[in-house]
């Protein structure tokens, strides 16, 4: 196989996301239509009359009927247009764009830190059956995936910032005495560091620790799971079997035999990660006033800001696809059996 | 029966967690039916004078900022998590299992068409899905029950599209077939009961996450509301005061939240063991 | 005669499992010169792959080592280190296995699987790594080798990949091959040309190689030397034609019988009455008397050994033929 016929499957897989994504649109869609009541109503505010709600009515396209509505949201959506929040004034894709970077710098060092942990912890568990590692990870694993995160994070603050003082007070990305960096990036650890100013690094990471670990806990119940089940799979296969009658080195047996095909399974696996952390990070953003899209949604939806509410779970769910995609197109690369046997 | 039943003392012998999870599930059934009639005060009675007492002999959990019994409200609470729980799992579980059957069975558009509607499903991050559909639906309590009934729905249909599937060619279901049973009668009655024990360890591992869910729901103030006592929602109110050092209001409920999903999981994976030995890990 | 290559003696092993302890080798011996052939005949579970993987020092680590020795080119394999036994694998010592194309790595293709044995066990930069693997290719007579090396064990035919295995197995040019069922899973042609392979290249390097199978007739075809293994026992051990004109043991004879000959009609095979015993708990001195229609009480008594009777073949029992 050429790298030529690599890229149309990659191709490929980029088409197979084409459904997921109208499937989105289409429910999106409907969540707003299907909101109760009349909205318009609620846009016009209470002291509105008859005449005022008709006009807010007629700007809205209300009016029009449900294909002509479905046009004008795709049309819309293809300019990216997501309307207007009613609570911040601002246009909803300006919110989402601008609050992003904060919320994918907290998911991202948490996915690391869920990797970093579960990784070695389910390959250790899965090389040494029985034994204390493997039972540290059974109970992290049932423990893990019984915590709720907003409890985890509670925990967390109270007992690094309230009795230890090691941690900063859980307000936000960056301790007020701060200047925020320069933004190139927008993941202020990494425009601090571009910067070159360390001391700015230091505080935005210190923010970024808890609400960090927290997200990664719940999630490396899953990975750890996984890696220790896929792991023991693999090690008990032939070809494992082969590789040490042929000599090799543990290390070569355990991480380029064995480890890179356990990949496989740890992969798939992560899709079903991504959904819990996107979903937690909401819970997490709450805990400790993360300015991300997750408390920008929060704040949306008690004043039923639908709006922002409907462009938060849209980016959302955009954002979903993308990683699934990726996880696609790693285990393209990885596995060569893709794709051949359909 | 007998060989289920020797099956059983084994799991439970063999394996004290499982007996563990077991007790756990009896405690919060109790309190969930008879937590009312068993708490030492009323969970909704405020006294200013008592206002964020910490844990002692009176308050075991101490009291929360209007006064009120911490360790009542927890107790009182468990009815409200665990029907919202049940009820959507119920749902999740009979439309969705009604849906991966008919599915499995008839194959061709109805399957296109289950696989398509759970494939849209889980494309979105399952919980902002269901913020999602709360905030459409209305903020009420109901709409958290079938926000959660929904997103679950894909587990259900699949675990009992598949399972109708692998016995719709097997042996007892052709011999039905031949004695004369029209297919919807041949689906009830003959497939549909021999896919239970699969979707029921589904049931047990998903209950812990239902809890979840809806708990999370209630702690970004949806469904429930204030001074309803709901695990999430106090959480959420007493959030405010952990930086101030009164523990008690956020850390309790939570533990409780922590110690219903526990007992979920653990048996989950004991009926998981006790249903399908070979599986066991 | 020089000292033999692969010497077992006495060796016991045991598997402690929850259902009780399974004695799968009991004082089983046997040796394996250069040059020769020796085929170990049984049922599967009477111990053939056990005393392989032992021989390797890649026993399951449930199995346990309860007495006796392995000497392996002057090496005592049992007491060496892990470290050692390591060079030892794919250098002195071989083995492949039994369904080729699970036995190869999925994602690796099979050349880099075949460089990683010889850039373990040899002083090689790339470059002469895929020179060595090229060479290794054209040795097991695979077509196109320049063309196959980059190829993934998916994309070969089981029958390549068993040439693929023993290309790897024998690129380090080691003294000693362990084949344990090189042909089970693969077509009937294909399993001769496997079997002509290893024949040619054992005797072509001199090599000591001991064929796994419980295919009486392969043996006869391909070995010098048979031993028969029943239930963790060796019960004989003669030459390939001293066996053949005459088996001492019940077993051995049975065996002949179940096995289909080119003259003779199907009728003629018999199958052997009952089922290895369970080797958990207590088991008579000969495993074998469960199912012997030469049983009788003498048999019961303890302390049978594995005793020369006539030049070169070994026997354990007590009511031979």
């Amino acid at each position: 196989m050429d790298g030529n016929d690599k890229l149309k499957m990659i191709l490929g897989r980029l088409l197979q996301a084409i459904p997921s994504i109208i499937g989105i649109v289409i429910v999106t869609f409907v969540l707003t239509r299907a909101l109760p009541g009349d909205p318009a109503v609620y846009f016009a505010g209470p002291a509105a009359d008859e005449k005022s709600i008709q006009e807010i009515r007629v700007s809205l396209g209300l009016d029009k009927s449900w294909p002509e509505q479905f046009w004008i949201y795709i049309t819309d959506l293809a300019t990216g247009n997501l309307g207007v929040s009613v609570s911040t004034g601002l246009p909803v894709a300006e919110e989402l764009t601008r609050r992003l970077p904060a919320s994918l710098e907290l998911t991202f060092l948490a996915l690391l830190f869920s990797l970093a942990v579960a990784l070695p912890l389910g390959v250790a568990a899965a090389t040494r059956p029985n034994t204390w590692v493997d039972q540290l990870c059974r109970v992290v694993v049932t423990a893990g995936v019984s915590l709720p995160v907003f409890f985890t994070g509670l925990f967390m603050v109270y007992l690094f910032y309230y009795i230890l003082g090691v941690a900063p007070p859980p307000l936000g990305r960056l301790d007020i005495i701060f200047l925020s960096p320069p933004p190139i990036t927008n993941f202020y650890t990494i425009d601090a560091l571009l910067d070159g100013d360390f001391e700015t690094f230091g505080a935005a990471l210190a923010q970024l620790i808890l609400p960090a670990i927290t997200l990664g806990i719940f999630t490396l119940a899953p990975l750890a799971r996984m890696t220790r089940a896929a792991m023991l799979q693999v090690l008990s296969s032939d070809f494992i079997r082969t590789a040490r009658a042929s000599g090799l080195r543990r290390s070569t047996v355990l991480y380029v035999y064995a480890f890179r095909n356990a990949l496989l399974p740890i992969l798939t696996t992560l899709g079903m990660v991504f959904s819990f952390m996107l979903g937690s990070n909401v819970l997490v953003e709450k805990v400790f006033a993360w300015p991300g899209i997750g408390s920008f949604a929060i704040e949306a939806l008690i004043v039923s800001d639908y709006a922002a509410v409907q462009g938060f779970v849209l980016a959302m769910a955009i954002l979903y696809v993308l990683l699934n995609l990726t996880i696609d197109i790693a285990y393209t690369l990885i596995d060569p059996r893709v794709g051949l046997d359909g | 029966m007998r060989e289920f039943l020797k099956h059983l003392k084994y799991i439970l012998t063999e394996n004290p967690v499982t007996l563990f999870a077991g007790a756990l599930f009896v405690l919060l059934v109790l309190a969930a039916l008879f937590g009312p009639f068993l708490v030492p005060y009323d969970p909704m009675q405020s006294n200013s004078a008592l206002s964020l007492k910490p844990p002692s002999l009176d308050h075991w959990f101490g009291t929360d900022q209007l006064g009120r019994d911490v360790f009542s409200r927890i107790i009182v609470a468990t009815r409200l998590d665990l029907a919202i729980a049940v009820s959507a799992v119920a749902i999740s579980f009979v439309i969705g299992s009604l849906l991966g059957s008919l599915a499995g069975f008839y194959g061709g558009w109805a399957d296109r068409l289950v696989g398509r509607m759970t494939d849209t499903i889980m494309a979105f991050p399952l919980f902002v899905l269901a913020m999602g559909i709360v905030a459409a639906m209305g903020n009420t309590v109901e709409n958290i029950v079938y926000a959660t009934a929904i997103i679950n729905l894909p587990f259900y249909a699949r675990v009992s599209r598949t399972e109708v599937n692998i016995r719709r060619s097997a042996d007892f279901v052709l011999a039905a077939r031949l004695a004369g049973n029209s297919s919807l009668r041949l689906l009830a009655m003959h497939i549909y009961p021999n896919t239970l024990p699969p979707l029921m360890v589904q049931v047990s591992l998903n209950m812990g996450w239902a809890i979840l869910n809806a708990a999370g729901l209630s702690f970004i103030g949806l469904g429930v509301r204030p001074p309803t006592a709901e695990w999430g929602i106090m959480v959420a109110e007493g959030a405010g005061f952990i930086v101030s050092g009164e523990w008690w209001l956020a850390l309790f409920p939570g533990a409780a939240l922590m110690l219903a999903v526990f007992t979920f999981n653990l048996l989950g994976d004991g009926l998981r063991d006790l249903i399908d030995p070979r599986r066991r890990t | 005669m020089p000292a033999p290559l692969l010497e077992i003696q006495k060796l016991s092993v045991e598997f402690r499992t929850r259902s009780g302890i399974v004695r799968a080798l009991e004082n089983i011996s046997m040796k394996v010169h250069r040059g020769e052939i020796v085929g170990v005949v049984g049922e599967s579970g009477s111990g053939k792959s056990v005393s392989a993987l032992t021989a390797m020092g890649i026993l399951d680590p449930a199995g346990h080592v309860t007495s006796g020795s392995i000497n392996l080119g002057g090496l005592e394999v049992l007491t060496a280190t892990e470290g050692v036994m390591q060079q030892t694998r794919g250098r002195q010592a071989s083995m492949i296995f039994q369904s080729p194309r699970t036995a190869l790595n999925p994602i690796r293709t099979v050349g880099k699987q075949i460089g990683d044995v010889l850039r373990r066990h040899e002083n090689a930069n790339r470059q002469t790594v895929r020179e060595a693997v090229i060479d290794a290719l054209k040795t097991v007579r695979i077509p196109d080798p320049e063309r196959r090396i980059d190829a993934f064990p998916f994309e070969m035919s089981g029958g390549m990949c068993q040439r693929i295995m023993i290309a790897m197995a024998l690129s380090c040019r080691p003294e000693l091959l362990i084949a344990d069922e090189p042909t089970t899973g693969l077509d009937v042609t294909t399993q001769a040309a496997i079997m002509d392979l290893i024949r040619d290249l054992s005797k072509e390097r001199n090599m000591a190689t001991m064929l796994i199978t419980h295919d009486l007739a392969m043996a006869a075809d391909y070995c010098d030397r048979i031993v028969v293994m029943h239930a963790g026992h060796v019960v004989e051990n003669a030459s390939t034609e001293d066996l053949f004109e005459a088996p001492r043991h019940p077993y051995t004879a049975k065996l002949m019988k179940a096995t289909p000959h080119g003259e003779g009609s199907l009728d003629d095979i018999e199958s052997i009455a009952g089922g290895l015993p369970d080797l958990r708990g207590e088991l008579p001195p000969c495993r074998f008397s469960g199912r012997c229609d030469r049983f009788e009480e003498i048999c019961s008594t303890p302390d049978l050994t594995l005793d020369e009777v006539s030049e070169g073949h070994f026997l354990s029992c007590r009511k031979p033929l």
